[in-house]
């Protein structure tokens, strides 16, 4: 996030403009084809194995394409779920998140120490495991040495990116270049859309699907946008004495229905992706891995299939809880208002308004975890009807999408209003 | 179902003008902005295949 919270309009200026110059760069980047690499060997491999496709989706098709900056914020974001998960195991890395601003700076460091180490990895799998399959023009040790720099460093690059963003441009710089990377994917995937709508049917038809396709993709976003947006407020009143009078209070605590907002399905989709990236690293085909991999759920063959998708509403569920735990935990918000004299009305402070925010908090991410599923499962579900293989515009990309622009948009309205107030004049 | 209906009636939702106002911003500046990249990208792209020729 930016140093200030509030800043001078001139001082936005400069914010907004980094923020553009980084993602116009980073764009570019993303344009300059690796050498050694045989171009067409995504193109060809990625159809054959949509579970990695999340991995394409997230780097803005440079997988497609098979650009420098190949893995983008890929590595960044395995870094984080890993770190996250290990809290469970290493309670310091758990301390560390909940620790306030310095903890989570520390948390951040090693998050970025942890994703480049593991864009290194990354980049010698991809190179060694898809090299041998015919991705390098020639398999010999240079250019796999070679790919592999330019790739960690693209990797690198990118995080760095992002927190050139964060400190000097407008907010959370690898939330804007995961936006950069799903956006890039819309002209494309809107085309491949309505050329399968309308391609073969009679003209009146096709125009028929299209106005649906329109107004169901717009329903889709007014329906993420409800979920992100909708909260259960707790009544919490404070009571200070001040010169001898005891003065009351009133603020509300709000639980949001998304506490974690796409980061659980982003874990789930990571995690069951997993076994299909590697097994495509060996160049196996493993029939027992279509059960993880979305492509294969809620088609009429193989409709066995779509047992996995139990295993991925399982995960969104789990993950949804562990995630609000991280950022909402009960024992602590009731220990925070005991210290502050905050009590709910009708609730005594400590261990009950404890178990009574813990009831409320998991009610609400239930019923999260249950919307998140809901939209997760679209693009699936789409894909199985209309048998096209990615759609970036449908499910998880949508949250991100309208998360991180909604953001942005409340904050320069804030931002607007303060200076129309004349706070900065 | 009924009592599904009663733990949703808690939550404070946006109304519909604002959930109209938020999502036309979303969806405006999504699509303004993924053509804004499109644009860029072929330049680029068209760019670097000369230079790579």
């Amino acid at each position: 996030m930016s140093k200030t919270s509030w800043n001078k309009p001139k001082e936005k200026k400069k914010q907004i403009g980094v923020t553009i110059l980084i993602l116009m760069i980073m764009v570019l980047l993303g344009q300059i084809p690796t050498p050694g690499v045989n171009r067409n060997f995504f193109l060809m491999m990625l159809p054959k194995n949509p579970g990695i496709s999340i991995y394409n989706m997230f780097s803005g098709n440079a997988m497609e394409k098979v650009s420098v900056l190949m893995l983008s914020v890929t590595p960044y974001i395995t870094a984080s779920i890993i770190l996250q998960l290990m809290g469970v195991v290493i309670p310091e890395l758990y301390e560390m998140q909940k620790d306030g601003a310095t903890g989570q700076k520390q948390f951040k460091r090693i998050t970025t120490i942890t994703g480049i180490l593991l864009g290194m990895m990354q980049a010698l799998c991809y190179a060694v495991g898809y090299g041998r399959q015919g991705m390098l023009i020639s398999y010999t040790w240079y250019w796999i040495l070679l790919v592999t720099v330019i790739w960690t460093l693209g990797g690198a690059v990118t995080i760095f990116a992002g927190e050139i963003i964060s400190e000097k441009g407008m907010g959370n710089g690898i939330s804007f270049i995961l936006l950069l990377n799903i956006l890039t994917s819309y002209p494309s995937d809107i085309r491949i859309l309505m050329e399968h709508l309308t391609k073969g049917r009679k003209v009146p038809v096709a125009v028929l699907l299209v106005i649906g396709s329109i107004f169901f993709i717009l329903l889709l976003f007014a329906f993420v946008i409800l979920i992100q947006e909708t909260e259960r407020k707790v009544m919490v009143r404070y009571s200070n004495v001040m010169h001898g009078k005891v003065k009351g209070d009133r603020s509300g605590l709000s639980i949001k229905l998304l506490t974690g907002s796409v980061t659980p399905v982003i874990f789930a989709s990571t995690v069951l992706s997993l076994p299909s990236l590697i097994a495509s690293l060996f160049g196996k085909e493993y029939k027992v891995l279509s059960f993880l991999n979305s492509y294969h759920w809620f088609q009429k063959d193989g409709w066995y299939y779509s047992f996995g998708v139990i295993i991925y509403m399982l995960l969104i569920v789990g993950f949804s809880f562990y995630y609000t735990d991280l950022v909402l935990n009960p024992k602590e918000i009731a220990n925070n208002m005991k210290m502050k004299g905050g009590t709910i009305p009708g609730i005594r402070p400590g261990r009950p308004t404890e178990d009574y925010l813990r009831e409320k908090i998991n009610k609400a991410t239930l019923l999260g975890a249950f919307a998140l599923i809901i939209v997760a499962l679209v693009p699936c579900i789409l894909s199985g009807v209309l048998g096209i293989n990615k759609l970036a515009f449908a499910g998880t990309s949508i949250i991100i999408t309208s998360g991180v622009i909604l953001e942005m948009y409340e904050k320069l309205r804030a931002e607007r209003q303060m200076n129309k107030m004349g706070i900065f004049r | 179902m009924k009592r599904l209906k009663s733990n949703l009636k808690v939550f404070t939702y946006p109304k519909p003008k604002q959930l109209a106002k938020m999502t036309g911003i979303v969806v405006t500046s999504a699509f303004v902005v993924s053509i804004i990249i499109a644009a860029e990208s072929t330049l680029i792209s068209s760019v670097i295949s000369v230079i790579f020729k």
